[in-house]
């Protein structure tokens, strides 16, 4: 049996799976200590059901935790970003676009020496082994303990990077090391942001996770924990510690899969209606359609990799407002729609109050909304239902008509038929999409290269990319046996000579159980 | 004195430039955000900077184009250094005999309009408000220096671990087809200057006011998204009445990308992208080699080269670059007229529809474009 966790801003919800079937799923209130959240989303799914903890195979945890702590500023720790690009790229400094109060929360310690690769990966200049002990030592004096490496081309060839940090290592005994060749893809500035972001979130993710083992351990569990990955995807306690910013993208990845998994679906559109807004994402053969250019978090320009969504102001606690035109969002009650919409007794017309007055939904007293003109109240059901249409729109990439998902505790805005869009489902435990999704997380790995299929036959490149991905699955936790390949991209590069390709592969796996998957 | 008139450069205007740059590539340029990073570090550290008119040139000034050469994915790993550009320049300084007196950029689009204003800053050298493009295009004779007479050579190309050689080649063609071999070997991410032209050529065979006019190409398209109004009809309109050199633009599509191909091959990404009206009623359909090339909706051609094709993202109007053409992206697709000297006979043998392969006649954007009423 599978526990899946979301810890999210408000809400800690759990989903209970046993095998292909759902136990049980239920909601609590996030804590400000994660761990005593999850510790009584635990203790209430098993007083509500039957199982008994040794028939837990593996909690999965999907959170929100790292990237509010990032964009908020909370408790990041120092880190020191070396670079190695010398002689090249000594204009544009790391650290260089980042707004000043995360400069100053991670303090500007930042070394170039002497390495980096070619395009095809040859050696663009040698690493100076002396030059990086010098930088490291004075990451030491400083008090600096946790690291970003990044290298020119380094997701072509990351020996440098691998190397420097064995000797940072030996240096600086106990440091955390977030190497940019594990975290992003092409383009140096970008790659560097997400380690740097990486490192400075270690901190942060060796206390949460030992929160939650310490949480695990009261409650008796002794099953293996791990997190989910910004597409949906499992990795290992251990291993996720190492690469928090990983888990950037966790919940809304968890909900697209584990919506589609309800509804039984590998290909379709999940619209997922929270409080205030509302993500649409696709769903891609089991996976979430990922962004294919640099997006931005807290103000930092990064290439991690991340689930491609859209999202609008639109959720059950929309204000809506009735002027010439109607108005529903982008303002919102949020958590506080119990006891602010109008059938709840209070005193805002909301998102919600339109789907009972619309007879859409049955929540709190209809009664209450019974004054509100039919006219009123069909204008802004129409608004609803056109908003929602655009955005399915909007992430349609073909004129096939995939069948649309809506989960997410505001689902109940949104019409059983559309004309527009492809059939619509609504499963059950749909407002626990995100820990159902977690619940049924499998492993995944990825890894790219860039190769000229002048100098390296095409099939040799793409079996290298294949076993490089299989590596990182196997590092994540994936039972070998069971990987197989999910994704295979070719794409070509411009003005460059030869035949230079950029290939991309993914990779998925069942999750390692106690040595069995 | 040259340096109080021109058009002013400032970090607060550098968005409205780096935006006119992007839409006047035509797809190509590259991402235009490390070119953005170079210029607002330099105008940090140097203050703000105005461009010269090349009308102010003088006659006997010894002018120079600089600028990067090769992969616009490398530039997102291995930046374009001013230090190889600096060393370039003392190159043709040291061929020619004498300074330089001005800086000026190979083309109008992308990366390399903004690198000539950040080593201009760097080295206290004017650099003038013009380019040899109008626009973007991918090889060096496709400057208007060399299709009015100019030679490309001597030129000289540095990398950024400063290894340095200069070309010497009677044929503009030849010049740019030994660069792009070692610009290869120097692993596609080089710096060159060429073209050192006397003021009063260049005068004569420049695109002018390009660089200012990137900047009011900017100016206009973000004050109307900030106004919640169309910015591509802000832009026809900006171009049809601009007192000089008006142009005919036009918004030639409005749908969503169905198809990218790509095919690469002798260092160019070619390709094609089918874009699809939200009805699904109409087809457009652009081929790119770089740059967007020629543009046909339902079948008949809307736009060819030298005029200016660029794909916008329907939402925020960011100009797309061939190489981020993604299916299911949301676009219209924009074209400007191209400049006057780029329209000439002797031109379009070297930037015409025929130069690329095309067997059609260079037909203008306004003969082709019947605006939908």
């Amino acid at each position: 049996m599978r526990l899946g966790i979301d810890v999210g801003g408000t809400n800690t919800d759990i989903a209970i799976i046993d095998g292909d079937r759902i136990v049980g799923a239920y909601k609590t209130a996030t804590r400000e200590n994660p761990g005593a959240g999850v510790k009584a989303v635990i203790e209430k799914a098993l007083s509500e059901t039957e199982i008994e903890r040794d028939e837990i195979d593996a909690v999965v945890i999907g959170t929100t935790h790292f990237t509010n702590a990032f964009v908020e500023r909370k408790k990041l720790a120092p880190s020191a970003i070396l670079r190695l690009c010398l002689p090249s790229n000594q204009d544009l400094k790391p650290m260089l676009d980042w707004p000043g109060e995360l400069k100053q929360a991670l303090g500007e310690h930042i070394y170039l020496a002497h390495g980096g690769y070619e395009i095809d990966g040859r050696e663009a200049a040698p690493m100076d082994e002396l030059q990086i002990r010098k930088a490291a030592r004075d990451m030491r004096k400083k008090g600096v303990k946790n690291i970003a490496i990044s290298s020119i081309f380094s997701t072509i060839k990351d020996d440098m990077e691998i190397a420097a940090r064995d000797l940072i290592l030996e240096e600086i005994p106990g440091s955390s090391v977030s190497l940019s060749s594990r975290l992003g893809g092409l383009g140096l500035i970008d790659r560097e942001n997400a380690a740097l972001i990486n490192a400075s979130l270690r901190d942060i993710g060796q206390i949460l996770a030992n929160t939650i083992v310490v949480a695990l351990r009261e409650l008796r569990i002794s099953a293996p924990f791990y997190f989910s990955q910004n597409d949906g995807a499992l990795m290992s306690a251990k291993y996720a510690v190492r690469h928090p910013a990983l888990t950037f993208s966790s919940g809304a990845a968890n909900s697209i899969r584990g919506a589609a998994r309800l509804a039984n679906f590998d290909n379709a559109i999940v619209v997922d209606i929270g409080g205030t807004t509302t993500d649409v994402g696709v769903l891609k053969d089991g996976f979430p359609r990922e962004l294919s250019l640099p997006g931005e978090l807290g103000g930092v320009r990064t290439n991690l990799r991340m689930p491609d969504l859209y999202s609008i102001g639109l959720g059950g606690g929309g204000i809506v407002q009735f002027g010439e035109a109607v108005k529903v969002g982008p303002q919102s009650v949020g958590h506080q729609l119990e006891k602010k919409a109008l059938v709840f007794g209070g005193e805002v017309v909301t998102a919600t109050d339109i789907a009972v007055a619309a007879g859409r939904a049955k929540i709190g007293d209809p009664a209450l909304v019974a004054n509100l003109p039919a006219k009123d109240v069909a204008r802004a059901d129409q608004l609803i239902q056109r908003m929602i249409v655009d955005a399915i729109d909007r992430v349609r990439t073909s004129s096939e008509l995939l069948p649309v998902i809506f989960a997410g505790g505001g689902r109940i805005l949104a019409a059983q038929k559309m004309r527009g869009v492809g059939e619509i489902f609504v499963p059950d435990y749909a407002d626990v999409a995100n820990a159902v999704g977690a619940a049924f997380a499998q492993v995944s790995g990825a890894a790219e290269r860039i190769v000229d299929y002048n100098r390296i036959a095409r099939d040799d490149a793409i079996t290298d990319v294949k076993s490089k991905a299989r590596d990182e699955a196997i590092h994540a936790g994936a039972d070998p046996s069971t990987i197989r390949d999910v994704e295979v991209e070719e794409a070509a590069l411009p003005y460059a000579t030869g035949q230079m390709m950029r290939v991309r592969v993914k990779v998925l796996g069942e999750l390692l159980i106690n040595g069995h998957a | 004195m040259w340096f109080n008139r021109g058009m002013k450069i400032d970090t607060d205007n550098l968005d409205e430039i780096v935006y006119g740059t992007a839409l006047l590539a035509s797809g190509g340029g590259g991402d235009p955000y490390i070119g953005k990073l170079i210029l607002r570090q330099a105008i940090e550290q140097y203050g703000p900077v105005r461009l010269l008119d090349p009308s102010r040139v003088s006659d006997r000034a010894l002018v120079v184009v600089v600028g990067a050469i090769g992969a616009s994915t490398v530039f997102l790993e291995r930046f374009p250094s001013l230090d190889a550009l600096i060393c370039a320049v003392a190159l043709i300084e040291r061929s020619a005999g004498r300074k330089i007196d001005a800086l000026v950029a190979a083309e109008a689009g992308g990366l390399n309009a903004l690198l000539p204003i950040a080593l201009g800053l760097r080295l206290n050298l004017p650099v003038i408000d013009a380019d040899g493009m109008g626009r973007a295009f991918p090889e060096g004779q496709m400057m208007t220096y060399g299709i009015y007479g100019g030679s490309a050579s001597p030129m000289a190309i540095v990398d950024d671990h400063l290894n340095l050689t200069v070309v010497g080649c009677d044929d503009n063609r030849r010049t740019e087809e030994l660069s792009r071999s070692i610009v290869a070997q120097m692993g596609n991410s080089a710096m060159g200057a060429c073209y050192p032209m006397k003021g009063k050529f260049f005068k004569s065979a420049c695109v002018r006011n390009t660089i200012s006019l990137s900047k009011e190409i900017g100016g206009v398209a973000l004050a109307a998204r900030r106004a919640k109004y169309n910015a591509n009809d802000a832009l026809i309109e900006f171009f049809a009445n601009r007192p000089k050199d008006p142009r005919c633009a036009a918004t030639l599509f409005t749908g969503k990308i169905t198809d990218v191909r790509r095919d690469v091959g002798g260092g160019f990404l070619r390709g094609a992208v089918k874009m699809e009206s939200h009805a699904g009623d109409e087809r457009c359909e652009i081929e790119f080699r770089n740059e967007n090339l020629i543009a046909q909706v339902n079948g008949r051609v809307a736009a060819l080269v030298p005029d200016i094709i660029t794909v916008l993202e329907q939402d925020s109007g960011a100009p797309i670059t061939t190489e981020n053409l993604r299916f299911g992206q949301r676009v219209t697709v924009f074209a400007i007229e191209a400049p006057p000297l780029l329209k000439t006979a002797k031109a379009l043998e070297v930037i015409g529809p025929r130069a690329f392969g095309y067997d059609h006649d260079y037909r203008p954007l306004n003969a082709l474009h019947v605006r939908a009423a």
